[in-house]
């Protein structure tokens, strides 16, 4: 059993299922007035409960945490929920679950069918609140920690969909990690997942219904897999990695707020690698000093249309003001290879990582690449922005898409939108071309960044997905080293910033060398940034 | 009844923050109060139907109310959209 992770740590504990409210359907009364009492009981239940639990929460997780709540309490006495709801069971006689689950649906829904992906987790609020009044009124409601598993082993909750509320009624002291069948449309079950320090992992998919109530699971949420009932010699393993690992955990918050900077006194920026506004907090938290790498086409994926320039306005807004200043890189849409969008027609290819895609496909299809230029520039006058380019093989496709930039800014200023005239210019080092002429291409760009994973794949002529030849993929193969040298060094030379922001920025052995070199900034996944800066602090 | 065009100037579009600062708003007054954005109109008093307008940052928004309080209602509602709901 598979998931993505997205607390990570390692859980041990039994199986509690998080009971799903049975469907109603549509179900009439002959006594509306009873009914109608029972949801106004229900209603104020309901209140009671959520100021407790806002209450609790606001000790244990946080005042962000506590806001839910707030807004839960908010939304239950809606007008727009709670009027239809007593009109369906004064005049059309349906009972107060019948009318409650019709009512709380449609709602759901609207949100569901809203563009903005913010409003669409709204339906997730509902959903919570729709599943405490009804339970109320099914007499069903179970506190989570009535449970008659043994608390001293730990409970890792277990639900095709795990509601906030579900999270903060379980007693802190005896969850040990929650697992959901499904993903994405969940960030608040995430974000506290995340704040309280929870493994969890989301998108496990069906393959979880295998799981019987109370018994004994671990989470691996560092390699994002689900081992169902353990043997003793593996349960052990664990328990010692989950020891390990909190051990280092604890080790590597010492090195919060110091410097990166080597015995020596070579200060090296440790940024980290995002791939939108849901990252944000993992910046923060591990103290990563800027974003070496935002990986925008992200914000193209897993829908039906490109997002329009005013949604890309305002989730990059956040982005720079969520980092309070912090420098984020930009890396224009890298679409194409093995990220595939369906409403960009692309076309399948014979060989799609030497083909159509990221650059090469925003220098043809000019109005996306303008409109996502048009909202960085726009964003950036919120923070500190760079652009920089992916695939570039040589210097004219660099130039061609500067004066496309040239002429955003030229239709921003006519239109007299507010935008970031100094953004600086810079290109994915990661085609061995873009290596080998970095000297030329000094005169032109304000920054480089090597990419390590193409630079290797393309420099080997290795597929980097094709399993057959996965060991010959190795970035510390002596031609891709010698061609990162050259770029680091030259860069110095020619006074240009240079950083490395692949997977290999992350492997001490690579760190070791590119601070010889001297490299300015290495961006790394979140949770590498503070074991880099205590690897740093260890050289000479 | 007294009515005024108001715009969105709060980055982020009609959000959790800025819908439920509008209701609390509202639910002050005996007025009833709406906004209407294209040909959707909703109630001031309900953050869900603020909500499910989906307004973005930039767009004008139509606000109307009716009753013995309805100016002060609107004067306070447009002051709130002025400063940006103080973000």
């Amino acid at each position: 059993m598979n998931g993505q992770i997205v607390q990570k740590g390692i859980a041990i504990g039994r199986v509690k299922w998080v009971k799903e409210l049975q469907q109603v359907g549509e179900i009439k009364t002959d006594q509306p007035n009873l009914e109608l009492r029972a949801f106004n009981k229900a209603l104020n239940e309901s209140e009671d409960q959520l100021a407790k639990l806002k209450a609790k929460t606001l000790e244990s997780a946080g005042h962000h945490e506590a806001e839910i709540f707030e807004a839960h309490l908010m939304m239950l006495h809606d007008p727009s929920l709670v009027d239809p709801i007593k009109t369906l069971i004064q005049e059309e006689c349906y009972t107060a679950l019948s009318a409650s689950e019709k009512i709380y649906n449609q709602t759901i829904e609207m949100f569901e069918s809203l563009e903005d992906e913010y409003l669409k987790q709204r339906a997730v609020d509902i959903r919570d609140i729709k599943k405490r009044v009804m339970s109320l009124l099914a007499g069903t409601n179970q506190s989570l920690s009535d449970s008659n598993i043994s608390q001293e082993e730990g409970v890792v909750l277990v639900a095709h969909e795990i509601t906030p509320s579900d999270t903060l009624e379980m007693d802190r002291a005896v969850l040990s990690g929650m697992l959901m069948m499904t993903g994405g449309e969940t960030s608040h079950t995430a974000i506290l997942a995340q704040s309280l320090g929870i493994p969890a992992m989301v998108g496990c998919g069906s393959g979880l219904e295998a799981l019987e109530e109370g018994t004994l699971i671990v989470i691996d949420a560092l390699n994002g897999q689900v081992i169902n009932s353990p043997d003793a010699e593996t349960l052990e393993r664990f328990k010692a990695d989950k020891i390990k690992y909190e051990k280092d955990q604890e080790a590597l918050k010492a090195f919060k707020g110091l410097e990166s900077i080597t015995k020596s006194g070579q200060s090296i920026e440790i940024a980290a690698n995002i791939a939108g506004e849901e990252d944000i907090e993992s910046v923060l938290e591990n103290d990563a000093e800027g974003v070496g790498l935002f990986r925008t086409e992200f914000i193209y994926m897993n829908r039906t249309a490109p997002p329009t320039e005013a949604e890309q306005v305002d989730i990059y807004s956040r982005i720079l003001k969520g980092l309070k200043g912090k420098t984020v890189i930009f890396r224009t849409m890298d679409i194409g290879g093995d990220k595939e969008v369906s409403y960009l027609n692309m076309g399948q290819e014979a060989n799609p990582f030497l083909g159509y895609r990221a650059i090469r496909y925003c220098l043809r299809e000019q109005d996306i690449f303008k409109t996502q230029i048009s909202a960085i520039l726009q964003a950036a006058v919120h923070g500190t922005a760079k652009i920089m380019f992916p695939m570039i093989a040589s210097v004219s496709e660099f130039e061609q898409a500067k004066v496309l930039v040239e002429e955003v800014k030229r239709e921003l200023k006519s239109q007299n939108v507010s935008y970031a005239e100094n953004v600086d210019l810079g290109i994915m080092v990661e085609i061995p071309s873009a290596a080998i002429l970095v000297d030329t291409f000094a005169d032109y760009v304000d920054f480089f960044s090597i990419g390590t994973n193409d630079l290797t794949q393309y420099t080997l002529a290795v597929d980097r997905q094709n399993s057959n030849i996965a060991d010959l993929y190795d970035y510390m193969h002596p031609a891709v080293l010698k061609l990162i040298e050259i770029v680091v060094t030259t860069a110095k030379e020619k006074g240009k910033w240079v950083g490395m922001c692949g997977n290999a920025a992350s492997d001490p052995r690579m760190i070791e060398m590119l601070v010889k070199w001297g490299i300015d900034e290495i961006s790394v996944s979140p949770t590498k940034v503070l074991e880099s800066r205590k690897f740093i602090r260890q050289l000479d | 009844m007294v009515k005024t065009t108001v715009q969105l100037n709060n980055g982020h579009g009609l959000h959790a923050r800025p819908a439920s600062l509008i209701t609390k708003l509202a639910t002050k007054y005996k007025s009833k109060i709406e906004m209407t954005l294209d040909t959707k109109t909703i109630d001031c008093k309900s953050v869900i139907g603020i909500l499910s307008l989906g307004a973005k940052n930039g767009t004008q928004l139509v606000l109307q109310a009716e009753g013995p309080d309805a100016s002060e209602a609107l004067q306070e509602l447009e002051q709130l959209f002025e400063n940006d709901f103080g973000e």
